[in-house]
């Protein structure tokens, strides 16, 4: 039985050891020269070594896979983190690109207006609920030599008038504001009539009443401020007809106007502190609404 | 059986492990044989019979040349060679003490290297010319490989007792104990 076993485990062992000997010299031999026992190895290695192939394959692909994802998470991570860096540049740098361009046009309307120009900032804006603008406070007031009725104004147009001051700042009464009312005509026939703010919460209009019923206006036309009334200069643009109003009977006829400021997004503004009052100057912009 | 197949998933595992590492650590040829410092311990373990050691590493030759794209049997000779070897060589030295181990480590691991390029060289010689010159680099080659077999062999002694020992027979743990 001894024996029996140590011939046992010396065949097996023989065998464990001739086996990948025989496999081995198959499989680097040259094709060319292999011979029958050789083809009999190769056919009966082949699937084992596809599968065990497969197997190791399958278990590398994993961890490579999986050391792939983790470059790639390292590598999302840092694109996103520069990819919000680089969207916040280009946020500042659209910003300063859009403080540029309406300093640029407030420059261009002091050099267009004759008499004093204050620049001021908007440092408050009171809302109504539905988030129009009902009044606008500015870092300019009675230390700045800034008076109540002082016109303010922006390149888009006119914005209103100084309503009150004290110590450093002071309050703008806006054209769309109810108890506004200034002296207007229509550029494009010289129709005169007055307008008033409509002091509407949910969008900025104002109206323009004592409108003769003769003059011509249509949708569209451009309303900018008379001179008279000395309070503000000629020709500053006010707004657009947006609709028109004709009664059957009666002397007058009344227009909608949208303003041409956008009080909603005002940041720097000029206030008008000396100079010839009703003398008239060139429109200072488009005026989109 | 259990302690073989606990041997087999360490060795399975440690192949694994070399090649997830080998994709984030560059080791190029400080690369350690990881199955040779099992079959060395299977090979001096008076616990493990001979023809288990040689079917375990049989089994985990076949492995390694599967994940190292040998040609098929050429690390299964290798390791069950290298059994057998230690068997014959280390089985009354190895308990020596450490440094024996490394030492023993090292010149098994620098002996399986030459016989891998010897059999490379033997079969492939007409195939591959220039197979058998560059012998400095590659000496060099299995010098460092060698080398690094060796450093990390301990801890390969220790996790393969550790699955070989983890099915120990009671029996034998008794008669430690009471030893």
């Amino acid at each position: 039985m001894n024996f029996y076993r140590r011939f046992r485990d010396a065949a097996v062992c023989v065998v464990l050891l001739a086996l990948p000997f025989f496999f081995l010299r198959a499989n680097l031999r040259d094709p060319q020269t292999t011979n029958a026992v050789d083809r009999v190895l190769l056919q009966f290695s082949a699937p084992i070594q596809y599968v065990a192939t497969q197997l190791a394959i399958g278990v590398s692909s994993i961890w490579q896979e999986y050391a792939y994802l983790i470059d790639v998470k390292r590598d999302n991570d840092r694109l996103r983190d520069e990819n919000a860096r680089l969207r916040e540049a280009n946020f500042k740098l659209n910003a300063e690109a859009a403080e540029n361009r309406r300093l640029r046009r407030l420059l261009q309307l002091r050099d267009q207006l004759e008499g004093t120009l204050l620049s001021a900032q908007v440092i408050g804006k009171e809302v109504s609920q539905y988030f129009r603008v009902i009044r606008l406070r500015l870092d300019r007031g009675e230390r700045d030599r800034v008076k109540p009725g002082m016109p303010v104004l922006t390149a888009d147009g006119l914005v209103g008038h100084v309503r009150r001051t004290w110590g450093r700042y002071s309050d703008v009464l806006l054209v769309a504001d109810r108890t506004s009312a200034i002296d207007v005509v229509v550029q494009r026939t010289g129709a005169r009539g007055m307008l008033k703010g409509t002091g509407r919460e949910e969008h900025y209009a104002c109206r323009l009443e004592h409108l003769s019923r003769e003059d011509d206006v249509q949708v569209g036309d451009i309303v900018v401020t008379s001179g008279l009334g000395q309070r503000y200069p000629a020709s500053i643009l006010v707004g657009r007809i947006h609709e028109i109003t004709k009664k059957e009977f009666g002397l007058y006829q009344e227009a909608t106007i949208t303003p041409a400021v956008n009080f909603s997004r005002l940041e720097e503004v000029l206030i008008l502190t000396s100079g010839p009052r009703g003398k008239s100057v060139r429109e200072g912009g488009d005026g989109d609404g | 059986m259990i302690s073989s197949l606990s041997v087999i998933g360490f060795g399975f595992a440690l192949l694994v492990l070399q090649t997830a590492l080998a994709t984030l650590v560059p080791m190029h040829s400080f690369a350690p044989n990881l199955m040779l410092p099992i079959a060395i311990f299977l090979g001096v373990s008076p616990q493990v019979p001979l023809v288990r050691g040689a079917s375990i590493c049989f089994v985990l030759g076949y492995f390694l040349d599967a994940f190292c794209g040998n040609p098929m049997g050429l690390q299964t000779f290798v390791l069950v060679a290298s059994v057998m070897v230690a068997r014959g060589a280390g089985l009354r030295l190895f308990p020596q003490g450490r440094a024996f181990q490394l030492l023993l480590t090292f010149l098994m691991a620098l002996l399986s290297g030459i016989t891998v390029v010897a059999l490379r060289a033997i079969f492939e010689e007409q195939q591959i010319p220039g197979l058998g010159e560059d012998l400095g680099e590659r000496s060099m080659t299995l010098l460092r490989s060698s080398l690094a077999t060796a450093v990390v062999s301990p801890l390969l002694f220790a996790g393969t007792r550790r699955a070989e020992g983890g099915s120990l027979p009671k029996a034998e743990e008794r008669a430690a104990s009471a030893a």
